[in-house]
């Protein structure tokens, strides 16, 4: 009888014990999801992720916000797939094609402040601009010098075998950067003879990076010669110290641009108004004044050293339309499946 | 002690007939020895009346009552097995008392009477062992001891010294008739051992291919087998044992 | 008693269904079958196939051979400090494979630091090859070694009295004892490197694997469809192993014999060398985590510096190693009992062939087919983006293994027990807790640290299952990977190692206690 009995009072509350767990889990975290937190996505750099955590931090310091990074390509995918039951409730430097395209999943902002924002940058009620990037080419500068070659001036100069293994581009269906060298290139060469280029250059690349910032970060290790990334990540870079030139294509400088918005049902959610009122106008304008130089704002100054000014813009028609999107992605799966 | 009948029990096992309508009775507090070769339905047959497995159709009677549905721990049975079967993290005080101890629910009281029981076995000096410190024979006494500490009415063996060397069988038997003497159990006791059957029993029961051959007294089977296979199996290896001894001594047996 | 066990064995075949078969179908029957030949014709993915293919004979072939040399060191050489190896072979286990990868770019890569003074680099091909080795040869060699201290040693000495040669020693003994291992060992290593993405990802440049191949797809897209179609490529490999393992005779005894060693100082220096040439490499890819975690720049400034640390610490590393320490600690208290319970009525409760065949069928399925599965088949239910899932997820993924050692271990227990518990009236939980499971108990530790670990650095299962409140800290190491921040990625696999180690050193000190 003592032996069963002991064994009972020990079965009772490790039972309850399991279901208290498992409820834990159940509820515990579904709780949390719905009521305390706010959870931003953004397809920044690690750099100004960190400025935003940062910076986010010391303004909301009693706040529970959550900050996950997530590639252009993979927010756009989620949001399309999960709709309203996605976990964030702000979603930030979304590419402006795909927030034109996901815009029922998108809140009405016209009650924000946008008096201090240009004219003619605010062009939809569900998103708002976030940034307007420029691309380029970067070198190690050493490398080249070491070698003794000349920058490579065209796209054409990329396909040259001496640069086999040592280049390095996003991929055009995960990345914003990616898309935009993309675009540009069929826009300048036309569709047929972008594919064989592309065919081409896979070749002599190191790899397709699945984010933007890849080609830049595999330049500063050191692993390859040639990057194509954000012009400001370049400058970033060069600011660091990394001996990186700067190389100006002769068809001009490719760019894309993102937006900020709140996924519908998620605006009357405790704080994320206030929080998205201060992503909106002094984030933002942080962000534009100190990493990534556009011309947002009215009053803007730009305090990032070395950024190349008197950019010529390149041929991007239809950077910001997502049926161009759709059917170029469907061309890209020739060239890369 | 009881009394068992048993009557018509077949069992079918992958199309083969193990036990083909078997029926015999045991008396109260008698020895009955099963004696037969390797596949002849002996150990089917006890794990049958045990309740362990089913059988296909027949009755199981233990004092008049049917027990043939009967759950195995209603049964007041008990058994030997071959491998012993003590539990190797419990030391022999333990493995006698464990489950005496969940049946009357007092711990004190079950040490009490698993250490008189060790002490009929003459274990009681090695209380504290464990089941891997002790011999084949001391193992099987332990094991005698777990299944008689619950007091049943029926034990049953299942060939219980065919790992232990000749020494051991002949004390272990020795002891076995002197506890049944004590406790009048009936007893159950599967075999291969001619010689064992014969010496241990009341009464024999040769079984063949799934039937009973023949079951008497050691005596009768001996001189009068009632079929071939029992004087080939049986009589002519015993001759044959006697008559070596007889070569050995010069004694006339 | 009888309706208690009837309910916990119905309990424990629905869980079966719903958590391996149920998916499973789901993610087959949403298969869009248009999609299957537009992927079939696109050139990329054929690629990724053959590469992968490629790829994975190659390596496998390596990695067994390699497994194959330590575990005859060990067993049939005069080798010192064997039980030294035994334990730090398998560690390269402790860590994620991406982890290797991302160790071997370190030191190999383009800009690594040898590269840099050999001139070469392997990045693509050969890198994604000695990446695969690398992780994988530890878990063929436990499977040999096994396969070597389980030998009926008897037999050769039989064959040293009938005269045998060598050579027909090896023909006629060892090789008829250890098929079955070495076939396992091949099957398990293909499966293993078939269906990985971390290497690739890491050190694959633009090799592109079929893993790979699924990971952007739906990672990066969502594209389930192909994603699922992929997955059928997926489980081909494992599906053939799998059915091996299942048909395959065990010639395995418990021999007391031990091997005759023979004396030969020249081979024993050999493979000294050998071994701990091996060994040195392994952990020079260890020793480059420790070396990035501490450095500030690798290329602007090569100082000491702890800022790595603290930024990954400011990035909330410690939520995430508390996310990872809960999962693994649920995933192993509560897996090793659903395998144990499973093992029991598969091995001692009369068999259950269903319960059998779909406790082991998990190891035909890999992380990534599995975790897509629970993405398609609940990303519409209320526990999706709970702990719950990724729980369930770990404990169905590495169910197989630990079943297998609870199922092993049962049936060696004398068959008798079940038979006394009857006739003595002992009840079932009675004997799980007083017979059962304390002749077990080495096993069961064993069971709990496999799972444990498994769950810790698995990143294929969770990828798709996962959200930021509970990301596991191996993503961790995926989402620095894609950033290139190396010694981030460092700092989270030493740490993963560590954690792992302390674990694994717990329970080996326990059962060797136990002696």
């Amino acid at each position: 009888m003592k032996r069963s009995k002991n064994f009972e009072t020990k079965i009772v509350p490790s039972f309850c014990l399991i279901i208290v767990l498992l409820l834990n889990l159940f509820i515990g975290t579904g709780c949390s999801n719905q009521e305390n937190g706010i959870v931003i996505y953004t397809s920044m750099e690690e750099d100004r992720n960190q400025a935003l955590k940062e910076e986010i931090r010391k303004k909301f310091p009693d706040l529970n916000i959550k900050v996950q990074y997530m590639s252009t390509g993979n927010s756009a995918a989620k949001i399309k797939s999960e709709g309203k039951k996605i976990e964030a409730d702000i979603i930030v430097d979304l590419e402006t094609a795909h927030m034109e395209n996901l815009k029922e999943h998108f809140a009405d902002l016209s009650a924000f402040d946008t008096s201090q924002f240009l004219e003619d940058v605010i062009v939809s009620n569900t998103y708002y601009p976030w940034t307007n990037y420029a691309l380029s080419l970067f070198i190690d500068k050493e490398y080249f010098e070491k070698k003794g070659w000349d920058p490579p001036k065209t796209y054409e100069d990329l396909l040259d075998v001496k640069y086999k293994n040592l280049i390095a581009m996003p991929d055009p269906k995960t990345s914003g950067t990616g898309y935009a060298f993309f675009l540009n290139v069929v826009n300048s060469m036309g569709e047929e003879k972008a594919i064989d280029y592309f065919k081409e250059l896979k070749g002599n690349l190191r790899e397709f990076t699945s984010s933007g910032s890849g080609p830049t970060n595999l330049l500063k290790q050191g692993e390859i010669a040639i990057a194509l990334g954000m012009i400001s990540q370049g400058v970033s870079a060069i600011n660091e110290g990394y001996a990186f030139e700067i190389v100006s294509l002769e068809t001009g400088v490719p760019y894309n641009g993102t937006s900020i918005g709140i996924i519908s049902g998620k605006e009357n959610k405790e704080h994320v108004k206030e929080v998205f009122e201060y992503l909106l106008n002094d984030f933002n304008k942080l962000d534009k004044e100190n990493y990534l130089p556009s011309s947002l704002f009215k009053e803007q100054t730009n305090k990032v050293k070395n950024y190349p000014t008197d950019l010529k813009y390149a041929d991007m028609t239809g950077i910001d339309d997502i049926k161009t999107k759709e059917h170029l992605n469907e061309i890209w799966s020739e060239i890369n499946g | 002690m009881a009394n068992m009948q048993i009557k018509d029990l077949t069992k079918t096992y992958k199309n083969k007939v193990v036990l083909d309508h078997i029926c015999f009775t045991v008396k109260d507090g008698e020895f009955l020895s099963i004696l037969g070769s390797s596949g002849c339905g002996k150990t089917t047959l006890l794990r049958i009346l045990i309740g362990i497995e089913s059988c296909d159709s027949g009755q199981i009677f233990k004092d008049e009552i049917e027990i043939t549905n009967l759950d195995t721990s209603k049964r007041q049975m008990g058994m030997v097995f071959q491998n012993y079967a003590l539990f190797p993290n419990m030391n022999v005080l333990q493995n006698v008392m464990y489950a005496l101890q969940l049946k009357i629910k007092n711990k004190e009281e079950a040490k009490k009477q698993s250490l008189e029981m060790l002490k009929i076995v003459h274990m009681e000096e090695s209380i504290h062992k464990y089941p891997h410190e002790l011999s084949g024979g001391q193992q099987q006494r332990v094991a005698i001891a777990r299944a008689l500490v619950l007091r049943p009415e029926v034990l049953l063996f299942d060939e219980p010294m065919s790992a232990l060397d000749a020494d051991n069988r002949l004390v272990l038997r020795k002891e076995l008739k002197q506890i049944q003497k004590e406790f009048h159990t009936t007893m159950i006791y599967i075999t291969h051992d001619q010689e064992e059957a014969f010496s241990l029993s009341d009464r024999v029961m040769v079984m063949h291919e799934g039937k009973i051959e023949q079951i008497d007294t050691p005596n009768v089977v001996y001189n009068k087998p009632a079929s071939a296979y029992i004087k080939h199996f049986v009589t002519e290896h015993l001759k044959e044992k006697v008559s070596s001894i007889e070569k050995c001594t010069g004694i006339d047996l | 008693m009888m309706k208690k066990r009837t309910y916990v064995r119905f309990f424990l075949l629905l869980f079966l269904l719903c958590t391996i078969f149920y998916p499973l179908m789901r993610m087959v029957c949403k298969i869009n079958w248009n999609d299957f030949s537009k992927l079939m014709s696109s050139l990329s993915f054929r690629k990724a196939l053959g590469n992968s293919v490629l790829v994975t004979c190659l390596s496998t072939c390596l990695s067994v051979g390699i497994a194959y040399l330590l575990a005859y060191t060990i067993h049939r050489t005069n080798i010192k400090h064997k039980s030294f190896l035994k334990i730090v072979i398998p560690l390269p286990m402790l860590i994620p494979s991406i982890s290797h990868g991302l160790g071997l770019m370190t030191l190999f890569g383009a800009n690594g630091i040898f590269s840099r003074s050999l001139g070469f680099n392997i990045v693509g091909f050969p890198g994604v090859v000695i990446g695969s080795i690398l992780y994988s040869f530890p878990v063929a060699f436990l499977i040999l070694s096994d396969g070597f201290s389980y030998m009926d040693n008897t037999m050769y000495e039989v064959s040293k009295i009938l005269g045998f040669s060598r050579w027909q020693t090896f023909k006629k003994v060892t090789f008829c004892y250890l098929k079955k291992p070495i076939l396992s060992a091949i099957f398990a290593v293909f499966t293993l490197i078939f269906t990985d993405y971390g290497v690739p990802l890491a050190i694959g440049g633009k090799f592109n694997t079929l893993p790979v191949y699924l990971y952007k797809e739906v990672m990066g897209l969502l594209n389930f469809s192909s994603g699922t179609i992929i997955s059928l490529f997926l489980l081909i490999p494992a599906f053939f192993s799998f059915l091996f393992d299942l048909l395959c005779k065990d010639y395995t005894t418990v021999s007391q014999k031990k091997y005759p060693l023979s004396k030969n100082k020249r081979r024993d220096r050999i493979l000294t060398l050998v071994t701990y040439g091996i060994l040195l490499f392994v952990f020079l890819i260890l020793g480059s985590f420790v070396y990035y975690a501490f450095i500030d720049n690798i290329v602007l400034h090569p100082t000491f510096s702890l800022t790595h640390f603290s930024y990954v610490f400011e990035n909330h590393l410690l939520t995430y190693l508390g996310n990872s320490l809960w999962i693994s600690l649920l995933v192993s208290i509560f897996g090793t009992i659903i395998s144990y319970l499973i093992a029991y009525f598969t091995a001692r409760d009369g068999g259950h062939k269903g319960m059998h065949i779909l406790a082991i069928s998990s190891l035909a399925i890999p992380g990534m087919v599995l975790g897509l599965s629970y993405t398609v088949s609940f990303h519409n239910t209320y526990f999706y983006n709970t702990f719950l899932i990724l729980v369930i997820v770990n404990i169905v993924h590495f169910m197989a293994s630990a079943y297998l050692m609870a199922y092993n271990a049962l049936k060696k227990l004398n068959s008798n027990y079940e038979g006394i518990a009857k006739v003595c009236h002992i009840g079932t939980i009675h004997l799980l807790k007083d017979v059962l499971i304390p002749n077990t108990k080495k096993t069961i530790r064993e069971m709990f640290s496999y799972f444990f670990i498994n769950a810790m650095i698995t990143i294929s299962a969770v990828a798709f299952l996962y959200n930021t409140k509970t990301m596991p800290l191996s993503i961790l190491i995926t989402n620095y990977e894609g950033n290139l921040m190396l010694a981030e990625a460092a700092i989270v696999s030493l740490i993963l190692f560590i954690v792992n180690l302390v674990m694994k050193g717990i329970v080996s000190f326990l059962n060797r206690k136990e002696g």
